[in-house]
């Protein structure tokens, strides 16, 4: 684990080394590191597990929506208004998707998971739900969190932390449990073990990692309207983000998610949003089926001869203090 | 009472617009045990291809279109499908990725958020039963259900339609017995195609051509082809009963935007309660 630990340690340097070098573009570092908690998040499930969750924001937006609510509508203190966020957020979206991949076996639950975010962004919109959601429009203005190096900062420790709470789950048996179903259910069914159970455990922590990234970047955006909650742009985004960098691998995701969002950056000058996706989910297109594990695999290779050749140096010079 | 008889005739004009437009999916599906989330995409490339050749050669464009978009689903299996149709997450994903890709092509050649509208055959309404109804609905209700109709005898009378129905309920039997699963895809992926272009027509009519019309469909597709059951002509005709009913009520009595809300609350009651569908099969 203290391997782990450095690894998370040096990720965090690299984030913060990004935040000092792009102080001029803050906001576009802010969203990188959200959008990086939204990834990360996802592939905690979807590459751990074996389901496909497309219904990811879920979570984003109930705890996002629950937020902006209590916040417009009541004018409860902003503290208050993203703890309630993040529960509702975490359990209303577990309660929901936990008994469904339970229940529901194969695409089908792929399936309902990404229909229940078009399902959930038209009744938001509604005119039932207006009232309380403000429909197209949204919410907005609600107490807001600034763009600051201190907030981009903060979230790099936040998105880190999580990183390390992930993989030290992984590492766990729970993890080791979920790792074994993920390729025969069967054989830890034999075990005497429900790999749903373990499985539901690494939705829940999933959930809650989106539920705390959705309440800020609500907050942060000053509005939550169905574009930065439930909108399957947004989830699309996040699972593309996650394939550009790799699924299987939390780093592999956050890098996906810098990678997206400062393409985005780049490319905002010169065209439009459509062309912009258009790019976007092309590059996912392609890597998906050329590079299944994501751009940070292309790394594997020099790191593992780096390290090697570290290895070796310190071999060699631990032969000749010996001689 | 007059509401009612409006959620019922409605209803079931509804639904054989959604058969035409879903017959492909759900069959495709059946077959490969895979959901090709490409196809209502394709559907909103048919309304915006109809809209534009309308004004140039009038109503031929239905049929144009039609051939085209048999073509279109034809390219689609062979590059796309074909190559992964083992690996059904694969499938799933790549016409994910394709359907948004074919929406912001669409988005950037004609303007989101703009609605383009037809020409309609008939522009009369009509009454049935004193509710009137636009005769151009009343003529796709018609031929939808024709189709439908033709569908079913197609699979309960012919050898191809038997093969069509047999391969989903056993792949591995169907290939000991001789059949050609990808020849079979490739007949239903045309013909469904073109079925997806008839419908295209009607419902992009009714309800206006844009670039976001095909998300809406989706939820029709899947919702029709878990209710009546992956594979099933004759399910799938009770299943677009239901849902055309149901999605019709909705819109009358509450709000047109919490339709899809209802729309995967039956889906899912039928995947929880009844994963068979109402004579299908198991799905996923």
């Amino acid at each position: 684990m203290a391997r782990d630990l450095y690894k998370w340690i040096a990720t965090l340097l690299v984030l913060l080394l990004v935040v000092v070098l792009l102080r001029g573009q803050l906001s576009f570092v802010i969203t990188a590191t959200f959008f990086g908690i939204f990834a990360m998040s996802w592939s905690f499930f979807t590459g751990f597990s074996g389901y496909l969750n497309l219904g990811h924001v879920i979570f984003c937006g109930l705890a996002g929506y629950t937020s902006a609510i209590l916040n417009y509508h009541l004018g409860w203190p902003l503290w208050l208004c993203l703890v309630l966020g993040v529960v509702v957020g975490t359990l209303g979206g577990w309660l929901y998707l936990n008994p469904i991949h339970k229940r529901i076996t194969g695409l089908s639950f792929e399936m309902v998971s990404f229909l229940t975010i078009v399902a959930l962004s038209n009744l938001v919109a509604s005119s039932i739900a207006s009232p309380v959601t403000g429909g197209n429009i949204g919410l907005s203005p609600l107490d807001g969190i600034y763009s600051s190096v201190g907030l981009a900062a903060g979230l790099a420790v936040l998105l880190c932390a999580m990183g390390f709470l992930f993989t030290w789950f992984l590492r766990s048996n729970s993890g080791k449990v979920i790792e074994f179903a993920k390729e025969d259910k069967t054989i830890v069914r034999h075990a005497g073990a429900d790999p749903h159970q373990y499985t539901g455990r690494l939705l829940l922590w999933s959930g809650l990692a989106a539920s705390i990234g959705g309440v800020l970047y609500v907050h942060y955006s000053g509005a939550a309207v169905v574009s930065n909650t439930f909108a399957l742009a947004f989830m699309i985004r996040i699972v593309v983000m996650a394939i550009i960098g790799g699924r299987f691998d939390l780093r592999g995701s956050i890098l996906g998610a810098y990678l997206v969002v400062f393409l985005g950056m780049e490319l905002m000058p010169h065209m439009d949003a459509y062309a912009q996706y258009l790019i976007i989910y092309g590059i996912g297109f392609v890597i998906y089926f050329l590079v299944p594990r994501g751009l940070i695999s292309l790394l594997e290779v020099p790191w593992r001869y780096l390290s090697q050749s570290v290895r070796l140096t310190r071999r060699v010079a631990d032969e000749k203090s010996n001689v | 009472m007059d509401s009612v008889l409006y959620v019922l005739i409605y209803g079931v004009i509804f639904a054989s617009l959604y058969g035409m437009m879903t017959v492909g999916f759900n069959l495709i599906c059946g077959l490969g045990g895979f959901f090709d989330i490409a196809l209502p995409a394709y559907l909103m490339v048919a309304a915006f291809a109809i809209v534009k050749l309308m004004p140039h050669i009038g109503h031929w464009s239905v049929l144009v279109v039609m051939i085209g978009m048999g073509a279109l689903c034809l390219v689609h299996y062979l590059v796309f499908i074909r190559p992964q149709r083992e690996n059904p997450y694969r499938v799933f994903f790549a016409t994910i990725l394709l359907a948004l890709g074919v929406e912001s092509i669409m988005a950037l050649v004609f303007t989101a958020g703009y609605t383009f509208k037809s020409t309609p055959m008939i522009s009369s309404n009509v009454e049935l039963l004193g509710v009137p109804v636009r005769g151009e609905l009343i003529l796709g209700g018609a031929i939808g259900w024709v189709a439908l109709f033709a569908l079913l005898y197609v699979t309960t009378h012919t050898n191809i339609g038997r093969a069509i129905v047999a391969i989903p309920q056993s792949a591995r039997g169907s290939d000991v017995i001789g059949l050609d699963v990808v020849k079979i895809q490739m007949l239903v992926y045309c013909v469904g195609g073109m079925l997806l272009g008839l419908g295209a027509y009607f419902y992009g009519g009714y309800i206006g051509t844009s670039v976001h019309m095909w998300v809406y469909p989706m939820v029709i597709m899947f919702t029709i082809a878990t209710v009546g059951g992956l594979g099933s002509v004759k399910g799938m005709m009770y299943a677009t009963l239901l849902i055309g009913t149901i999605e019709v009520a909705t819109v009358t009595y509450i709000d047109p935007r919490i339709r899809a809300f209802v729309l995967l609350g039956t889906a899912l009651a039928f995947l929880i309660y009844r994963p068979k569908g109402i004579s299908g099969l198991r799905i996923g």
